[in-house]
């Protein structure tokens, strides 16, 4: 009876992980030259890439400012949100949205707000009589460009999950906090972030991989540039491997980003999961 | 002298009225029940009290001081939620103190206290669990001491209760009660049962539809409804309450001719109503409740219960004679409104 879901298993998720391990210690296949095994030789070639340092930075960099920003953001969304009665169908949906919408699309939307001359940040800035910005275009603001990006469709996804949990929380405890006289801050601290704790929790292993898996908006608004300027971890890899071709360089990128990402979330999982209550 | 007055109090939710426009003195040191119906704003009114709620109209004052406008934490009282409104993830012993950590109580005092609280309910040795380990009459146990551990002269109860199974909750009934005479509490408690307001309370104040019908001791409530709501609420089983038509008994011959002008129904208590008289009834229905039952009878269109010693037994369809003297009977106008025998001036029976 386990057979099948086994055989799925092994099929969709444990063969292309372990072929992939294969692959990184074999070299590239080319019409006249079959693979052979040049064991640590791509992982050699990685180190010596420079363009893989800096993507890696990108990346960290990115990953810093995206995985608090988003979750700061998300949870004082929903916290606002779930004070206010009115409205609320209409503001949960202009929270939604960035869910809803693709990658793509949002990158594509962000592209016009960037875009030089025409673009509605030019045109508001150009309002208050500031000088123009090249912001996807220029190697000191194009990193932070994709990172609002991020920010912004990232909070939107995870206020849900926040908003879910606030939902679920009984509004006596907050009348019960305020008989007691407990302010906000008060409340918030000893009361709300403790029972939102495994959501954080949930989110941030979210974000994480997240940060190490967006691909689209890079894509779409700087396919890396200028200069590798917005080159991330994945960006890279799929130069790599469907620019260039070179499948083995590309098997040794996936590893290391798999057992980076493996590590982090596992760890993060172990760590706070002793500081959350069920 | 009554330390918590609300002055034409009214409470409106867009066109629903959940309370009618109000006045109420709630003394010191008493125990007042707010007693009703569901939806009948017994919830309202404790939550304008506490402050959760502010008032459409009116003032509410607490030891004469005017808090319509303040905060819950201005109001100086203590609250016990109907689903007892516990911190999940913090302990017994620091969901009790947590109102004295709001308060930046010192550590010591805060100990002290705790012990106090602890003692008093008989907590101490679950002082570590989380409440999701406990019975729900240990949860309502930890709700009353942190409202208690606040030293609040106020308690504000929501049906407490009303979670418990029928065993607990009696034995719960008779430790609040004597807890409040101990502290010296002035507690508001709302209900929905009349049994539990009836056996805790020194004032009852009797709500229906947004509007007090009546306040008063139990024994009041009990002896002297105010309106036909009152006589039909209060009891167990309640009063029965008959119309009356150019003063008879309607659909029936029989002449209640001691009624007092304008009255429209008559209103008398099961046991009260005894066999063997001269009133005809036709019984309906018998509902065995051991040591007495209770008979339903018909007299004309108008329906009347009995209560008679379990061992008698009696079919439906079964022609009695009741009987009942005229100072337990009860008359209300068409308003509802209670009309007074006159006494003084005894008119004649047949
Ligand atoms: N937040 C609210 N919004 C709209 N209507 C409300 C609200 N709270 C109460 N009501 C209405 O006000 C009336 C009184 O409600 P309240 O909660 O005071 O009743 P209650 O006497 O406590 O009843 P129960 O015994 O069922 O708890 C009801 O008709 C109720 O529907
Ligand atoms: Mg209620």
């Amino acid at each position: 009876m386990l057979l099948p879901a086994l055989v799925l298993l092994v099929a969709f998720t444990h063969y292309p992980a372990v072929a992939t391990i294969i692959d990184s210690f074999m070299s590239t296949p080319k019409p006249n030259r079959p693979s052979v095994f040049v064991g640590l030789d791509n992982y050699a070639s990685m180190v010596e890439d420079p363009i893989f340092w800096q993507a890696l930075r990108n990346n960290l960099w990115f990953a810093l400012a995206t995985i608090p920003l988003s979750i700061g953001l998300a949870l004082s969304m929903a916290l606002w949100v779930n004070g206010r009665m009115a409205g609320r169908g209409f503001l949960r949906m202009a929270y939604f949205t960035p869910t809803v919408l693709p990658m793509i699309a949002v990158a594509n939307i962000w592209l016009f707000f960037y875009t030089p001359t025409y673009g509605l940040l030019e045109q508001i800035g150009g309002l208050f009589g500031l000088p123009s910005q090249n912001w996807l275009g220029d190697k000191a603001t194009a990193l932070a460009s994709i990172t609002v990006v991020a920010v912004w469709k990232e909070a939107g996804f995870f206020m849900i999950f926040y908003l879910a949990a606030l939902q679920g929380i009984s509004p006596s405890l907050r009348e019960a906090a305020a008989i007691e006289g407990a302010g906000r801050w008060f409340f918030f601290r000893r009361v709300l972030w403790p029972l939102l704790m495994p959501t954080t929790i949930f989110v941030s292993v979210n974000a994480v991989i997240n940060a190490f898996r967006m691909v689209d908006h890079v894509v779409v608004m700087t396919r890396g540039g200028p200069d590798n300027a917005t080159s991330l971890l994945l960006y890279h890899l799929y130069e790599v491997g469907f620019k260039y071709w070179d499948q083995g360089y590309a098997a040794a990128i996936t590893v290391v980003l798999l057992g980076a990402l493996a590590t982090v979330a596992l760890a993060q999982f172990f760590v706070l999961d002793k500081k959350a209550h069920y | 002298m009554s330390l918590i007055e609300l002055r034409d109090v009214e409470k409106l939710w867009g066109d629903v009225v959940a309370l009618s426009p109000t006045n109420l003195l709630i003394p010191e040191g008493g125990f007042t029940v707010l007693l009703g119906p569901s939806g009948c704003g017994k919830t309202t009114t404790l939550r304008l009290i506490a402050g959760l709620d502010a008032p459409s109209a009116g003032q509410i004052f607490v030891a004469g001081r005017d808090v319509t406008h303040e905060p819950p934490s201005e109001r100086n009282l203590a609250m016990v939620f109907q689903n007892y409104a516990l911190f999940p993830h913090l302990s017994v012993a620091d969901n009790i103190v947590f109102g004295l950590q709001v308060r930046k109580a010192s550590k010591q005092e805060q100990s002290e206290r705790l012990a106090r609280a602890l003692t008093l309910l008989g907590l101490e040795k679950l002082r570590d669990r989380k409440p999701s380990q406990l019975s729900g009459g240990q949860q309502q146990r930890v709700a009353l001491a942190r409202a208690l551990v606040a030293e609040a002269k106020i308690c504000l109860m929501d049906e407490p209760l009303s979670n418990l199974d029928a065993q607990l909750r009696q034995e719960m009934r008779q430790e609040l009660r004597a807890l409040q005479q101990k502290l010296g509490l002035t507690v508001v408690y709302v209900t929905h049962d009349q049994a539990e307001a009836m056996s805790m309370a020194d004032r009852v104040v009797l709500l229906n539809r947004g509007r007090i019908e009546q306040v008063g001791s139990p024994r009041e409530i009990y002896a002297q409804p105010a309106t036909v709501f009152a006589a039909r609420f209060i009891g167990t089983p309640p009063m029965s309450v008959l119309a009356l038509d150019s003063g008879a008994i309607k659909g029936s011959k029989f002449g209640v001719h001691a009624a007092p002008e304008g009255a429209t129904h008559m209103a008398v208590r099961p046991e009260q109503v005894a066999l063997g008289g001269d009133i005809p009834a036709t019984i309906t229905a018998s509902e065995y409740l051991g040591a007495d039952s209770l008979v339903r009878c018909q007299i004309g269109s108008e329906h009347v219960a009995v209560r008679i010693t379990g061992q008698q037994f009696f079919e439906p369809g079964h022609n009695v004679q009741l009987a009942w003297s005229q100072e337990t009977l009860h008359y209300f106008d068409s308003d509802g409104q209670r009309v007074d025998q006159v006494t003084a001036h005894p008119l004649n029976g047949e």
